[in-house]
């Protein structure tokens, strides 16, 4: 392992951007209590969601549990993970909880060995993304307010139990989107010096630091998520927490600027997850992320619901949670299963790829990560920039049931940005995810087919054009949200 | 009496309007659906003696034209 920035054949290349050695940034990203205060405006904020969910008013629009998580929340967090890194689960204030909760219960047990992949955290991302279509999550206060509730109570109980941050790896489904998100983040928690980590004889940034004469008393806690430093390849599984930061006895780690969906391009071993190429299990998380991207946009433009009545004449029901169940199997499971298979098919025949079936489709599914996050870049960010401002409305009319009057009658005019601006914006995240796409998947038919990488390409690239179409036209059809199946 | 129609999706953008009385307890007023989706219209009336009255109706379905 050597020092990059010794290596005279990249010594041209100007050293990465650190953003812990912008002045002032690097004390307050060294304070310990940094991911506390962090956390602390946001669990008041969960709070304040979950009572006015379930004691505010029912109308979506006027409620903070709905507004908050389902214009705001969403797009902030993905604008962040654009522009900067995962952030989000740093702030996450489901962590101040459990952390204040492990201070009288320490968990006794290892997560269970079988349950070491990212399946059970597959199958609640397309469990969260099936309820916000069956419950109408948008619409209802009520039931934010209890899913939040619900994620709290998770958090206990699996970080009760289990030891290190089990919910976090293997649960937890918006750290699953955020961990596949920010592969496409500039920035990443990383070694400075690798010869620093060479010559490191503790290793604290895994294993915690310990009490001076005291092996057993830990001070600082390690990686919870089983990333060791000098062997982590991006930002898969990372929460941005800094533990490893504060650990380091030798300053050695920062938040370095890297060029985003990099980590996509290459299939090293990693530390805490191993080769991308695989890891079916990341792959099934590939997928749900990029094709559940189009799905849940898709749930919201009129075509949906003559889809819907289609399938219910076919079925003969009348009832939603069947047709959604069909079309998540169609969407999330059929669909990916014939394009990534026949463009497996057809890389091997033709691209002359001496992989399996399989492990080529796995190798090569994170290719359409970049597009996935286009169209969630798209999705969230329209809600977001369109309904900026009515967060002031909202708030002021929960501070007037508490009999608090912020600056006079709530204002429900305020909206956002008008939708003119917004589109081309939404039309510009498309274009940049297909490009990142296509530049993924071009880096990986030339490491896989280095013969005839252009044969290598074209099925994937032609998938990638093909999803890319199919969001361009959801994006350009009118925008239809009911939750009143088979209506009109 | 104050009108006000919001989708079920927050986020986005209500509209506004008035009804007048056509006819003794009879009022009127319209709103322009801008988007197909579920709405509820709010009611936001003030009562002779000077209560506020408030009342919402579902309009589930509304269909593009």
């Amino acid at each position: 392992m050597s020092n990059p920035t010794q290596n005279p054949s990249i010594a041209a290349e100007p050293p990465p951007f650190d953003l812990m050695q912008v002045p002032g940034l690097r004390r307050l990203f060294h304070w310990r209590h940094l991911r506390t205060v962090l956390q602390i405006p946001l669990l008041i904020v969960s709070v304040a969601m979950i009572l006015d969910g379930l004691l505010g008013p029912s109308l979506a629009p006027k409620n903070l549990a709905t507004t908050l998580s389902w214009v705001h929340f969403r797009g902030a967090l993905v604008l962040v993970l654009l522009c900067a890194g995962n952030f989000f689960c740093l702030a996450c204030p489901f962590m101040l909880v459990r952390n204040v909760a492990r201070r009288f219960f320490r968990p006794r047990w290892n997560w269970p060995q079988k349950l070491r992949n990212k399946w059970l955290s597959v199958g609640l991302f397309a469990l969260i993304l099936f309820c916000y279509e069956e419950f109408n999550l948008w619409s209802s206060p009520w039931w934010t307010a209890w899913l939040i509730v619900g994620y709290f109570l998770a958090v206990l109980v699996v970080d009760g139990l289990f030891k290190h941050a089990s919910f976090c790896k293997f649960v937890c489904p918006i750290g699953q989107f955020n961990f596949v998100a920010s592969t496409m983040s500039p920035l990443e928690v990383k070694v400075r010096d690798l010869d620093v980590c060479e010559a490191c004889g503790t290793k604290d940034c895994i294993r915690g630091r310990r009490a001076p004469g005291s092996e057993l008393v830990v001070i600082q806690r390690g990686c919870e998520l089983a990333l060791f430093q000098p062997l982590k390849v991006g930002n898969m599984d990372c929460t941005f927490c800094l533990d490893c930061v504060h650990a380091c006895p030798h300053d050695n780690i920062g938040i370095l600027s890297r060029l985003p969906a990099s980590e996509l391009m290459v299939d090293p071993r990693r530390s805490g997850i191993g080769r991308f190429s695989q890891r079916k299990d990341l792959a099934a998380l590939a997928i749900v992320f990029s094709f559940g991207a189009l799905l849940n946009a898709f749930g919201m433009v009129s075509p949906v619901y003559a889809l819907e009545s289609w399938l219910a004449g076919i079925l003969h029901v009348d009832s939603k949670a069947p047709v959604l169940g069909v079309l998540f199997a169609l969407f999330l499971i059929l669909e990916p299963a014939v394009l990534l298979g026949l463009a497996a098919w057809l890389t091997q025949i033709w691209g002359g790829s001496r992989r399996a079936l399989v492990p080529l489709a796995v190798r090569y599914t994170y290719g359409l990560v970049p597009l996935g996050f286009g169209m969630w870049l798209a999705h969230y960010s329209f809600h977001f920039l369109t309904g900026l401002y009515t967060v002031v409305p909202v708030t002021q009319s929960a501070a007037a049931r508490l009999g608090w009057n912020l600056f006079g009658a709530p204002r429900w005019g305020w909206l956002g940005i008008p939708m003119r601006f917004v589109q081309p914006l939404e039309v510009g995240f498309l274009v940049l995810g297909l490009a990142g796409s296509l530049l993924v998947i071009h880096q990986l038919a030339e490491s896989d087919c280095a013969e005839r990488p252009l044969r290598a390409f074209t099925p994937w690239a032609a998938v990638s054009v093909v999803l890319w179409l199919a969001a361009m036209w959801m994006m350009f059809q009118p925008m239809d949200m009911r939750g009143t199946f088979l209506a009109g | 009496m104050g009108l006000e129609a919001d989708m079920s999706h927050p986020g986005m953008a209500p509209v506004f309007g008035e009804a007048r009385e056509v006819a003794p307890g009879q009022y009127q007023g319209s709103l322009e659906f801008g988007m197909p989706g579920d709405w509820v219209v709010l009611i936001h009336a003030r009562l002779p003696d000077g209560r506020t009255l408030e009342r919402d109706v579902n309009v589930p379905g509304v269909a593009a034209n």
